[in-house]
């Protein structure tokens, strides 16, 4: 029975896992667009990991009273676990007399994780990430998902312009649905989608019947 | 060795691998394009999924 086991192995032993997943984090905070792509096993493992990093950027942004340069720094101290932050190893390189490459990516994600992402998820009680199915990978057929973190700048930039057209959608011109069925859901996005989709369609079935005439 | 003692005529056989058969997949169309996707999953023809996202970049082929 496989009570109380709670997470994968993935294949990996215990250091090479941990390494992983710092991996991860590190790629997901510093990703352009706070997102990554990778299998689902790693996206669900990946997911309460972050979290718990995110929580602790949060507890930090939210320090009261006194001392809290203290906490924080503590706060920090136990957040940089969770990327390759830290400066293990510097002495193994020294002895071995070659300079290793300074673990810039896993320091630049802990400043934004607490420069940025702890004050963006202030009023979140968790779930800061979201895990998206894309489907399976040509070659070895593992299912691959989209693992990002929710509220990303791109998000609110789209929900504003979102916000935006549906006010003029009001105000305006209305399209009519070239496709029936969801066409009742009359926010703004929706309409966009619906003229996509008409389109969309419309060039498929376009395809289908050149290839039928030759 | 434990071995056979009688030859499996075709229909013993046949009658076993009556309920092998493997299901198709379970599709439902894209709310965007109207092209079958598997439930759960970004659309992989248009990349949308759940109505607004536009998860993965289109790709006109």
């Amino acid at each position: 029975m496989r009570h109380l086991n709670a997470h994968r192995k993935l294949g990996r032993t215990s250091e090479h896992r941990m390494s992983l997943l710092r991996n991860l984090a590190t790629s997901l905070i510093n990703a352009r667009d706070e997102r990554i792509k990778t299998t689902v096993q790693k996206a669900k493992e990946l997911r309460p990991f972050v979290e718990r990093a995110i929580t602790l950027a949060k507890r930090a942004s939210a320090l009261q009273g006194d001392d809290t340069a203290a906490q924080a720094l503590h706060l920090r101290r136990q957040a940089a676990s969770f990327f390759h932050a830290g400066n293990q190893g510097a002495g193994v390189a020294a002895r071995r007399g070659q300079a290793r490459a300074p673990r810039t990516a896993g320091v630049a994600a802990l400043k934004r994780l607490f420069d940025e992402l702890g004050e963006r998820y202030r009023e979140r009680p968790g779930g800061y990430t979201r895990i998206i199915r894309l489907g399976h990978r040509d070659g070895d057929n593992a299912e691959l998902a989209i693992i990002e973190l929710v509220d990303n700048p791109r998000e609110r930039e789209a929900a504003e312009t979102a916000a935006k057209r549906s006010k003029s959608a009001a105000s305006g011109k209305k399209k009519p649905a070239k496709k029936g069925g969801k066409a009742e859901t009359s926010s703004a996005d929706s309409t966009k989608r619906e003229g996509r989709g008409g389109r969309r369609s419309k060039k498929t079935e376009s395809t289908a019947a050149e290839q039928e005439t030759e | 060795m434990p071995n056979p003692k009688r030859r499996h005529s075709k229909s013993r056989t046949r009658q076993r691998r009556a309920h092998d058969a493997l299901r198709a997949p379970q599709t439902s169309l894209c709310e965007n394009c109207q092209e079958p996707r598997m439930p759960h999953r970004v659309c992989p023809k248009c990349g949308h999924y759940k109505g607004r996202e536009v998860v993965k970049v289109e790709q006109e082929a």
